[in-house]
Parts: structure tokens; sequence; C-alpha cells
């Protein structure tokens, strides 16, 4: 017979200002309760916050495995280090569920073994990353729109789905300095393909059919300009001229406007162009007011990865280090790419989350290298890895830097100490190892 | 314990009044001590005969961690594709390089060129956790970052309701929380006019908007807080109208505005131009005026931001700015602005030896090495990567140690350069000794380091040593080798070993009673939690090093 966990109120902990990983919001207001081995309480979270702590389930597993059989954890450095350091074309993949501290040490490992590194931001990366190259960015931290923002838009993007306290933290709804009133001191355009729940809370839908994103952005340029355009717009795109027109006046004429596109317009096909092209009018916009474009960010830490893979090595994504110093280039170094063409002879996976996405020719081919998986659930890529390491699950049980959409950094407060290590420490025994073996240059 | 003997090298150690000396230098462990009693013998002789010494250069003004930096490097693949990489070896790690090389390439590529000090100038304190995760792998320099408070909309709001003593205290605190340096201001307050839909602000009596406050108040202010809290280094100031003709006027109404405070003013070179705003044809340098000022004002000291020609990217603070460089240049730019703290603009930029302004550029710059008469108070800078990167350091040796090289160079750029400006008439040639107060010496003065930029016993074992070269510019761009904390760490210019150094920063104290007032400000305007803001001791990864807050004569560096 089980015998239920004691839950009496003495044996309560409560841990303050714990920061959510759930989504792009990174809300770090969450005081949680915790019980024994399992959290009872998120206080501030939304239902979708409150739905991953409390279906939080301690992990029996610990330790690391070698084809399967339990080994100690030295002699699974030992392995996976040999793995990694024999190979010809490694690649080291992941990282979007790690914390900084990982993320660096998992960059390292590429220099060492002259591997190839992305993460799973790669794949979205190429999207609104090769934009920011080509045109640069006008963006602002969160609070710069909570404070100050009268006119938002949200552009493929359904935050109140997605984001649930967005809309109260940080934008529509968020009161400020300047914003005293919060909604009512705001203006909120919804351009989308379909109505969402956002577009019902807005002021303004304006509902553009499927694929024609950037004829109405290229055409609020122009309005913002004054250059005429022809009526025929609203038939083109499904956004009547004088809707668009009303919108390009209130782009020139508020305080301080704000366009968050999310995966609708930056995640398409063409979603380049797209970004480009919102992120030129924000610029423009600058002539007359201040104008921002910026991404609604995702769950997990990709930004972060981004960001210290482009510390480390200048490059943000997709960088090959087999040379012997990083080069970059999206199409031919992305690990999709590298494992659908069956370039890649050994994989050191962070998280295997971050292979579900991979297309399947990529997966089949992972299958049939040697993988060095770290995971804190038993994963099917886990339980198939020639070295598994079980570690601490990153957002509940460890400490460590991760990074919001708007580049400000937050520490994690872990709710539980893991009985596993953290992929910082394997990662670090596995670099330990690497340089054991000996020098490769 | 290992005691390390350099043996018969020219000391040039201004600070303890070396110029030229040939001597000994014993270094214990990390430290410089006396020479020992003569029954010890070193673990190690270097021999250094023929050979120049200097302390460990120290780079006072670049930016060279943090989102904006970052930023650049995500933005410009180009600037990193089209330079030199740098290999990984047994013992160093790779990277690229560029106008803004990856955080191991800037660690070895400083150490290369003999320098052990750097410090970041634009940290926004809310990114200050960002900066201190890519200072730990930034190897061999010691490290330390100045905190954005120009533009910070509580200290700006307290200081315009005359609440000095709660901005003092706010300031104390931003710098303990973000472990910091000092304070830096960046345009006063014409960031937040910026934000607030404004061009800019364009004089030093001209009001922030919503706030009682100008450039004025803001510059003394903060001035007044970095001496009263015993501040190392001085307030950091880039002043208002950077880059525009005319701003020479409003430069020197800063200086006038300190009212005999101390102060160090930033890319001074940037800040120098007559002429009419309106019209970039009337151009000219300022400098003799503003100099002669400076040379009136030992409590004022001055980095140059000199420019070179050739690519590079600019990197501000100053939001405003950034726009208006993209458009001049028309190329692609990254602004983004911290909430209630500061601003940034990103644009890359070529600096041409045919262009009128560019050319003036270079030639101002040039002029305030040679217009100031103690180097004590000029300080060598590119503003890395603005004006140039710190690579080009050699470069502005030879020009400074060679008044012919100068002359080539200035008769290849626009002919008007030299109608508008008085370099053609400078003859002045700096000595090596100068060379080593304005890189060294100086800087580490300045920024009140007073284990750098020496080589007295108890100073830190950070020495290069070079090969005497009359090519100036060889000469120092290749050390014969750099001492890092009293090891050999570059060899003929060889990475020998990958060290990490230290992380500066201060611990003024402040009054706690300010605290539940900052608490309630961030629950109604910061997105991040009062308890999440800031940087914990563990971040600096046991790197951590205080530099103490006291009147002068006492200061002693501590480790934590
Ligand atoms: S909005 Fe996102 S980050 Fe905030 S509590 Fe909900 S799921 Fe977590
Ligand atoms: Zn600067």
């Amino acid at each position: 017979m089980a015998i239920a966990p004691k839950t009496d109120r003495t044996s309560l902990r409560v841990v303050s200002d714990a920061v959510c990983t759930f989504c792009g919001c990174l809300c770090d207001d969450i005081q949680l309760t915790i019980a024994g081995n399992q959290i009872v309480n998120a206080e501030n979270a939304c239902e979708l916050g409150r739905a991953d702590y409390l279906g939080y389930r301690a992990e029996l597993q610990t330790g690391a495995m070698v084809h399967g059989v339990a080994v100690p954890l030295e002699e699974a450095f030992a392995k996976a280090a040999k793995i990694l350091a024999d190979a010809r074309f490694p690649i080291v993949y992941g990282l979007s569920e790690s914390v900084g501290e990982a993320q660096r040490m998992a960059v390292a490992i590429a220099d060492r073994v002259g591997g190839c590194i992305d993460t799973t931001a790669g794949q979205a990366f190429s999207q609104s990353g090769m934009a920011f190259q080509s045109v640069g960015k006008v963006a602002c931290s969160l609070g710069e729109v909570k404070n100050r923002a009268d006119l938002i838009v949200l552009w493929g993007t359904n935050p109140t789905e997605s984001h649930p306290r967005h809309a109260d933290r940080y934008s529509t709804k968020a009161s400020g300095l300047f914003t005293p009133n919060g909604r009512k001191d705001r203006h909120v355009v919804v351009v989308d393909i379909c109505q969402t729940a956002s577009a019902v809370e807005a002021d303004q839908f304006l509902q553009v059919m499927p694929g024609k994103d950037f004829e109405v952005l290229w055409c609020l340029r122009a309005l913002i300009k004054g250059v005429v355009v022809a009526d025929s717009i609203g038939a083109r795109t499904g956004i009547p001229l004088e809707k668009l027109q009303d919108l390009a006046n209130r782009m020139r004429s508020c305080q301080f406007g704000v366009l968050f596109f999310g995966s609708g317009l930056s995640a398409t096909s063409g979603g380049q162009m797209n970004v480009e092209a919102a992120t030129i009018l924000a610029q423009e916009l600058n002539e007359f007011t201040r104008f921002y474009a910026m991404p609604m960010g995702e769950r997990g830490n990709s930004n972060g990865a981004e960001n210290v893979v482009a510390w480390q090595t200048g490059y943000p994504c997709a960088v090959h280090l087999g040379r012997g110093y990083p080069r970059y280039n999206p199409g031919e170094f992305s690990v999709s790419g590298i494992l659908e063409r069956g370039e890649a002879d050994a994989a050191l996976i962070i998280s295997a989350n971050s292979v579900v996405d991979l297309p399947q020719d990529a997966l089949d081919h992972l299958a049939k290298i040697p993988c060095v998986v770290l995971d804190c659930t038993s994963t099917v890529a886990l339980n198939r890895a020639t070295v598994a390491f079980f570690v601490a699950n990153y957002a509940f049980e460890t400490s460590g830097t991760v990074c919001r959409a708007d580049d400000v950094p937050l520490t994690l407060r872990p709710a539980f100490d893991s009985p596993r290590l953290s992929q910082t420490s394997v990662l670090r025994g596995i670099d330990q190892a690497i340089r054991a073996i000996g020098p490769r240059i | 314990m290992t005691l390390i003997r350099i043996k018969n090298g020219t000391v040039y150690d201004p600070a303890n009044g070396r110029n030229g000396v040939v001597m000994d230098l014993w270094i214990r462990d990390a430290s410089i001590v006396d020479g020992p009693t003569p029954e010890e013998l070193p673990d190690q002789t270097i021999d250094a005969s023929g050979l120049v010494i200097m302390p460990g250069g120290v780079d006072m003004h670049c930016h060279i961690v943090g989102p904006k930096v970052n930023m650049a490097r995500k933005m410009r693949p180009e600037d990193h594709r089209d330079a030199p990489p740098v290999p990984r070896t047994t013992i160093t790690r790779s990277g690229t390089t560029g106008s803004v090389p990856s955080s191991f390439a800037t660690g070895y590529l400083y150490a290369g060129l003999g320098y052990t000090t750097a410090v970041d100038a634009a940290i926004p304190p809310l990114s200050a956790l960002h900066a201190h995760e890519e200072f730990l792998d930034t190897p061999i320099l010691d490290k330390a970052f100045l905190v954005l408070m120009g533009n910070n909309y509580y200290a700006l709001k307290a200081l315009a309701e005359g609440e000095y003593e709660r901005a003092r205290a706010f300031t104390g605190w931003l710098l303990e929380s973000s472990r910091g340096y000092g304070i830096k201001v960046v345009n006063p307050g014409g960031v937040e006019a910026w934000k607030t839909g404004w061009d800019n602000i364009h004089s030093l009596d001209e009001k922030v908007p919503h706030l009682d406050c100008t450039p004025r108040m803001i510059l003394k202010g903060l001035a007044q807080i970095a001496m009263d809290l015993h501040l190392p280094h001085s307030v950091h100031v880039h002043c208002n109208n950077l880059g525009l003709p005319g701003n020479s006027a409003t430069t020197l109404a800063s200086m006038e505005a300190l009212e005999g405070r101390r102060a160090h003013l930033t890319h001074i070179q940037f800040h120098s131009y007559g002429g009419d705003s309106n019209d970039q044809g009337s151009f000219c340098s300022d400098v003799p005026a503003l100099a002669s000022w400076i040379n009136a004002h030992p409590e004022v000291t001055v980095d140059v931001g000199q420019v070179l020609f050739g690519p590079t990217t600019s990197m501000t603070g100053d939001g405003p700015l950034g726009y208006f460089l993209h458009k001049v240049t028309g190329r692609k730019w990254t602004s983004s602005d911290t909430e209630l703290e500061a601003g940034c603009g990103i644009v890359p930029i070529v600096y041409k030896e045919k262009s009128f302004v560019h050319g003036l550029q270079w030639a101002i710059g040039l002029e305030w090495y040679l217009l100031v008469n103690d180097p004590w108070q000029v300080v060598m800078s590119t503003d890395h990567p603005n004006g140039a990167s710190f690579v080009s350091y050699p470069e502005i040796i030879a020009l400074l140690m060679d008044r012919n090289y100068r002359n080539e160079i200035l008769k290849r750029v626009h002919p008007r350069v030299r109608e508008r400006c008085v370099l053609a008439d400078l003859d002045r040639e700096y000595s090596l000794q100068e060379i080593a107060i304005i890189s060294r010496a100086g800087p580490a003065r300045i920024l009140g380091m007073t284990n750098k930029g020496h080589l007295g016993a108890g100073a830190d074992a950070d020495i290069t040593i070079y090969t005497p070269d009359t090519d100036r510019r060889r000469m120092f761009e290749l050390p014969r080798a750099v001492i890092k904390s009293g090891r050999v760490v570059v060899d003929r210019g060889e990475i020998r070993e990958d060290i990490l150094g230290r992380v500066w920063h201060v611990r003024p104290g402040y009054d706690s009673g300010v605290l539940p007032d900052i608490r309630k400000w961030f629950d109604a305007f910061v997105t991040v939690r009062f308890d999440n803001y800031g940087v914990d001791k563990s971040c600096l990864a046991g790197m951590g090093a205080v530099s103490p807050c006291a009147p002068k004569t006492t200061r002693k560096g501590s480790v934590s």
C-alpha cells in the first residue's frame, strides 16, 4: 500500500521571487510553496506556469549509463570524452534548456574537440536573427514598454494564450510611470490571420490574409512617408486602405509605440523578410517618435544560448570549430543540415527536448551515430544514448542565469536540491576528461 | 612562494620617478617586492638587459562586454569573417577578431599588446549579471566596469527633488548590487529625453522632460556623489552633444559646471568641435581652448577617443547618437533601451582618410595628446571600438613619438583638415616615459587603482617587457614578454599561460534607510523584482576584488 507523503504545515517550504521558465515572459515573482518533493502552490503564476510547477515530479534515476548499463560517473565522463575526442565531426546541440554556466561549458567542449555547435534557437534564429544581421533592430527592455508605451501592436502573436502574463506585467495592461492607468492609457492593435483571444481584447483587430504580412508592413512604411498607396491593397492583403492609413497615423503620432511579433510573423516562410520589414518600419518611425519592434520570446533559454555562443565565438549559432577557429554559416553549419546530410559522426545533446523538432532524416542519422545525452527525464533519446547522464532539471533544481527575450538576465531560484549533477557539472566532467586525453589541435 | 628576478631592464615607471633606470625588479608570487636579502635566491631569473620595462597597460575606457557589445557581435558576422581568427591551442580557446572580438580573443589580444587591465565604460546595471559572466570568459585581464547612471530615472528624480542624500545612498546601493566600479554619465538627461520622444537635449540648462532636472544638476550631483562616497574613480562623463559641430561650447560649459569637482571627461575628441551645428562645412578643431582649460584645472582629466582610419563599429550608451549615426551612415542600426536606466546605439562605421570630417577627427584626437601639458591628465584611448580597435594603440604611440610620421599622414588626409586645426604646428614628440604615463601610470592613477600602473613594492606584478625599436609601432605591437600577476602569460606574442584575472568593484556603503523607497520604486516600475536585481557574489566565481573607498592616502587594495 502506498503511503501518501505527509504535507502537514510544518514541513512547508517557501521560495520567493522564483523565475518561471515556461514561456518567454520569465516572470520572476513566483512564490512557491513546497511540501516534501512536490510544489503545492505557485502563487502569482498563470495557469500555464502553475501547471508546470505543480506537475513537477522528482525523478528517481541518478548517475550515468553506458549502453544502457549504469556505470560510475568517472567512467561515463571518460567514455563520453573518448567519443567526442575521437570523432571527426562531432556536433554539440541543445542549450535552450540550460543556464548560462552550462552553455559556456558546452561551447568550450565544442571548441576543444573541433565540433560544430548550434542552439535550438538555430532554427528560429535563421529567420529573425538573419533579419537582425541585415538591418539591425530597435528594441528595449520590457520595462520601457510598461512605463511608456501608448501604442502596442501585436503581430502574429497571441500572448493571451501563449504568454499569459505579458499583458499585466509588461505590455497592454501594465501600469507604469507615464501610463498610470494601464490599459486605458494605451491603444492596442492586433494583426493576425485569424481572430485570436488577444484580438478580441484589442482595440482594433486587422485580419491579414496569410502570407501578406510583408506587403502590409511595406505599405505602412509608404503611408508613414506620405506616399500614396492604391486602394487595391485592401483586396490583396485583407486590410482596407483606410484602416492601414489609420494605423500609420497612430504609429506616427503615438508617444512610444511598440510592435511585438510572434512566430506568426517570424517563423513562416519569408519570416526573415517579414522581420526585416517590421524592423525597418520601426527604425523609420523614429524620425517622428519612439518606436520599437521586438520578438515575444520563446520558452526556455534560447536567447541566453545565442548570447553565450556569440560572446565566446563571435557568432550566435551554427558555428563550426573544426578548423580550429569559429566559422559561421547558418545554411551549412546548422545542426539539422549537418545531420540530414549525414556528416556528423558523434553528438553531444544537452536536453533531449531539443531534438524533437529536428527533421526525420536528421533524427535517423542521429540514431546511427554515438550520442552523449544529458537529460533530466528518462526520454527515448536518453535511453538510446551511448552515454546517458541523468542531470538536474534546470528549471526547478538548479541555479544559474537565464536571459529574457529583451536580454535581461535573471538568476533562477531552485525549488529543490537535486541528487543528480547539474548540466554544468557533467559538462565540466566531460571537458576535464577530454583534456586528460590530451591535445587535439 | 615563487621569487622572480627581472634583471637589468631599463625601467620606465613614472609613478615612482624611474625614467629609463637600469635596475632589477623582484616579483614574489603576484606582487612586486623590494629586492630580497642577498642570501635569498630567485626561483627564476629573466634577463631583461637592453629591454624596456613598463607596468602592464591599463585601458580605462573600452567596450568589451555586456549586451551592447554582444549585440554588435551578433549583428555583424561580416566584421569577424573578414578578420584573422584566433586559433585554439592546447592551452587557449579559439575566437574571432574584427572591431568587436569574441571574449577570449579580447583577453588574448589585449595581453598580446602588453595590456593587463581594462575597464568597460558603459554597463546598464540591469545587465550587470551578463557583464560579469562575460568577464569570466575574458581571460588574463583584470577588469572592471562603470555603471551607467546619467539617465537613471530614480537618480535623476532624487536630484530633481533636491534629495541629494537619497541620490547618494541610491548610488552606493547601485554600485554594490551591480558590483560595479564607478559612475558613468552618458549624455546626461539626453537619453531620457530621447526615450520620451524628444530628439535630444542640447544644452546644460535644458530641463529633462517630466523632471525638474538639467544636465548641469546631473553632472554636479553625480560628481559630488563620487567624491562623497570616496570612490576610487571620479565621475566619468560623456558630455552632451557628442559629434556635433560646435559642441565644444557644451563641453566647456560642462567643465565649468563641475565647479572644481573631480571628474574625468571621456573620448574628449568627439566633444571638441568648433563651427555651426547646422553646417558640417564649418567644422573645425576647438582643442586649443579646451586643452588650455584642462591645463588650468588639474582636478579634471580626459581620455582621447582617438579616431584611426578604417572600418569599425560605433557603440554607445547614447541612444540619440546611435540614431544620428544611422542617419549619417545609412548603415544597419541597433538601438536597445534599458528600462529607466540607459540607452544604446550600434552602427557600423568606416573612417576614411579622404573624408574631411574623419580626417579632422583624427587630427583633433592627436591635438589633445599634444596640447595637454601634463601627460597625467590625458589618457590614450580609442574608446574601443568607437574610434578604432584597441589593437591600434601602437599606431597612436608611433604618431605621438614621431612628428615626421605624423606629418606624413597629415599630408595624406583631406587638404582642408590642415586649415581647420593646429596639428601641423605642433612639434611635440612624446618620450617613452610620457607614453608610459598615458597608457598605464596615468589611467591607473585616475581610476584610483593603487596597485596598478606602477612597479613599486606592493604593486601587482603586471609587467610588459619591450624590445627597443626605432619603429615604435613595431616595438609596441609585439612585446618581448608580458607578465600578469607574476606569471609570464605572453612570450614573443605567444600566449604561454591562460589565466583568469580579477574583477574589481567597490563597496562604498550607503544609508540603508533608502532601501524601502527603492523597493517601492521597483515594485511600481521595474520588471525585475528588487530581490532578483543585482549580482550575487557567487557570480564572480571567486575572482572578485574590492577596491576600497577611502580618502586617497589610506587606500590599499584588498581581495574578496
Ligand atoms: S506568463 Fe509565462 S513565465 Fe509567467 S507565469 Fe505564466 S507561463 Fe510562467
Ligand atoms: Zn565609450
